[in-house]
């Protein structure tokens, strides 16, 4: 039988875990977006 | 991070906290399976958000199929993607409980087979996409696969009526095979999976997005050095 106290923290773990993944994947856009502004910023200066 | 990302954030955190609260602690154990049904509440409200995740993708590749906007291909893409993730965990959970309930990992029931096979068949998706070089056929292709794919979702859906196999009916025609108390359980579970689902979809779309946009401005960028070059040559 399963024990509620290992299914508790196995499902503690899960979400813990998704919640951090969240976070890191909205830091990655936040610099993936900042790498585009700068090409952007680099190609309209090699245009002037 | 903006004021807004943080208040989204910190919503789907309260929601995961309000979920287990309601899973492991309001809600009562059941009268025969006892503390196992817990795992319904994370595997019924996996599978509803991968089946529509799937559905989306099938849906949003043929919107990309008519409108030809790249940003509807990039979407399908990655709720195939967490469909996937999403599968996955169902594949598991219900894994978990069959080993408590039915004292088997895994059985060939009708309603596991077909699941399984659309892990498959997602699988065979992303392969599919990663395997074609030329962007806009790669696209093309994975829209056509993507809503033939999603035949077996109505197929999952009534295995357990066509077939008869073991695997329990819990949400029919008629409602929910449960007490209120496990209803409200599920609904919420549902929701913060749905709400987990709409955030990473989100974000993940934004960054495919701008991946895409920055290879197309480096192609430029090499484009036009090589004339520079070029020019500078002769």
């Amino acid at each position: 039988m399963i024990m509620l106290g290992y299914l508790f923290a196995a499902a503690a773990v899960v979400w813990v875990g998704t919640f951090f993944y969240v976070v890191a994947l909205l830091q990655r856009q936040r610099r993936l977006r900042l790498e585009l502004e700068d090409v952007k910023r680099m190609l309209e200066e090699i245009k002037e | 991070m903006k004021k807004w990302q943080w208040t989204l954030i910190s919503l789907l955190g309260i929601g995961m906290i309000v979920s287990q609260y309601l899973d492991f602690i309001a809600s009562p154990p059941e009268a025969q399976m006892g503390n196992v049904v817990r795992i319904l509440y994370f595997h019924v409200a996996s599978a509803i958000v991968a089946f529509t995740a799937f559905g989306i993708t099938a849906l949003l590749g043929l919107v990309f199929l008519v409108r030809k906007q790249w940003i509807w291909d990039q979407m399908a893409r990655v709720s195939a993607e967490i469909g996937m993730v999403y599968t996955t965990f169902v594949l598991i959970s219900g894994s978990i409980w069959g080993d408590a309930v039915w004292n088997t990992w895994w059985t060939w029931d009708p309603t596991l087979t077909t699941t399984l096979i659309l892990w498959f068949l997602y699988l065979a998706y992303i392969l599919l996409r990663a395997s074609i070089t030329d962007r806009e056929r790669a696209a093309k292709v994975a829209s056509v696969y993507g809503f033939i794919a999603a035949i077996d979702i109505p197929v999952i859906h009534q295995s357990v009526t066509w077939w008869r196999g073991i695997h329990p009916n819990v949400i029919t025609m008629q409602g929910f095979n449960m007490p209120p108390m496990m209803v409200y359980t599920l609904m919420f579970s549902f929701v913060v999976f749905l709400g987990l689902y709409a955030v990473i979809l989100w974000i993940s779309t934004m960054m495919a997005k701008d991946r895409d946009d920055l290879n197309d401005l480096r192609e430029l960028a090499r484009n036009a050095l090589a004339k520079y070059d070029e020019r500078v040559g002769s």
